[in-house]
């Protein structure tokens, strides 16, 4: 077949929001995605796009959701378009009515698109949600290989890590991904994979 | 500013053809250099995505309908296609198209070209351009700096509204340009296409 035909609600979801829409469907020309949420969900995630220099195009399918770019709110309703140029810009939106969904594009200016370590971190995430540690850390140390500065999946390697019980090695991968984002001190707090390892966990992260 | 936002109904509406589509640009509203994306809005039983390929410019392509219904013509395979749908399209040859079944049917369009850097394509000109006198089509092309205008394509529209303006010299040149670039691409273009009537002696001298 020379076509795919899917209904975005149909495509499983990978974690509680984010729709791998670019691998379900195999698009190569340009990133693709959605998330989709819940009043009160936070359902793009904080972050920039400083490591893949990405031009973001948000396009709020259905419901309500409210953006912040670098502390500056915007209200948007289901039409809504929102496009972040600046790769460095602080980005995230939380979903102010039920069944909100954002479909996001994004790709770098003058280069041929490649696709973001992103996708790989919600890979190894899936690994950690069925608590398959092992295969989860074998196959996050293969992708640190091609990206080494993927703070995603550093995290999640962090994670495997720690269920594993290798106390140094989740904490040198947490470090390095704080390093990179510092929010990540905020969900590692929250992250009861670091529980073994709460107060290592928090001394590093200070 | 970091970042801009419009709502799709926000957007310039510029009537398309002569089946009811109507462009809403977004790509160059925000001057986005990455990747290729536009909507399309129709009403009952017209179109809302013109029949074409994408073999002129390599694009892989995805619709997503946006709100409405749309049925889709897929190299002649009907899909129905209600809000929500996403229709991928990686091979550039595939015949497409879609009629509006709804009232305010909104269809968005992204595009690309696999394993190479995204670069605007003058079919958003030649949309501009299509309503217009042909004096002022000729002026919108001939003035454009965002464009590559050293493809067949953008020459061969340029010479179809010279000759309209009445400009013989300046159309015959675009055309042997045109020609230069993609004999084979011309050669199915024009005979047929009756923008070019005013310079036929000649164009039918290039073409033989």
């Amino acid at each position: 077949m020379s076509w795919t035909v899917r209904q975005i609600r149909d495509v499983p979801k990978t974690g509680p929001h984010w729709r791998s829409l670019r691998l379900e469907l195999g698009v190569q020309a340009f990133g693709v995605n959605s998330t989709h949420g819940h009043a009160g969900d936070l359902i793009v995630l904080e972050h920039d796009e400083s490591l893949t220099g990405y031009e973001e195009l948000y396009v709020v399918l259905t419901g309500h959701a409210s953006f912040e770019v670098n502390g500056e709110e915007t209200d948007a309703p289901a039409g809504t378009l929102v496009f972040v140029h600046d790769a460095g810009a602080r980005r995230r939106a939380r979903a102010l009515r039920d069944d909100t969904e954002i479909l996001t594009i994004g790709a770098a200016p003058g280069e041929p698109f490649e696709r973001s370590g992103w996708e790989y971190a919600y890979e190894v995430s899936s690994y950690v949600n069925a608590g398959d540690y092992g295969a989860g850390l074998e196959r996050a140390r293969e992708i640190l290989l091609e990206y080494p500065y993927d703070w995603p999946v550093l995290y999640w390697a962090a994670c495997c890590a720690a269920r594993l019980g290798r106390r140094d090695e989740s904490l040198e991968l947490l470090q390095r991904a704080f390093e990179l984002e510092p929010t990540v001190a905020q969900t590692a707090a929250l992250q009861p994979a670091f529980d073994s390892i709460r107060g290592d966990v928090t001394a590093a992260l200070a | 500013m970091s970042y801009e936002t419009a709502h799709l109904s926000e957007l310039e509406s510029i009537p398309v053809g002569d089946r009811g589509l109507v462009w809403r640009p977004i790509r160059s509203r925000f001057d986005i250099r990455a990747f290729g994306v536009n909507a399309y809005t129709a009403e009952p039983g017209n179109e809302v995505v013109e029949e074409h390929t994408e073999e002129t410019y390599g694009h892989e392509e995805m619709y997503v309908v946006v709100s409405g219904r749309a049925t889709f013509t897929l190299n002649g395979e009907e899909v129905d296609a209600p809000a929500g749908t996403i229709v991928h399209l990686p091979d550039p040859s595939v015949r497409r198209t879609a009629v509006a079944r709804d009232p305010g049917t909104t269809v968005l369009a992204v595009g690309g070209k696999r394993g190479e850097a995204f670069e605007p394509s003058a079919w958003e000109l030649f949309f501009r351009a299509g309503k217009l006198p042909p004096e002022e089509a000729v002026r919108l092309l001939e003035e454009s700096a965002a464009y590559d205008k050293e493809t067949a394509s953008f020459q061969y529209n340029l010479a179809c509204y010279r000759a309209l303006a009445g400009d013989r010299d300046g159309a015959l040149e675009a055309f042997r340009r045109a020609f230069e670039l993609s004999p084979d691409r011309v050669r199915g273009w024009a005979p047929g296409d009756s923008d070019l009537d005013s310079i036929r002696a000649e164009v039918d001298a290039v073409l033989a």
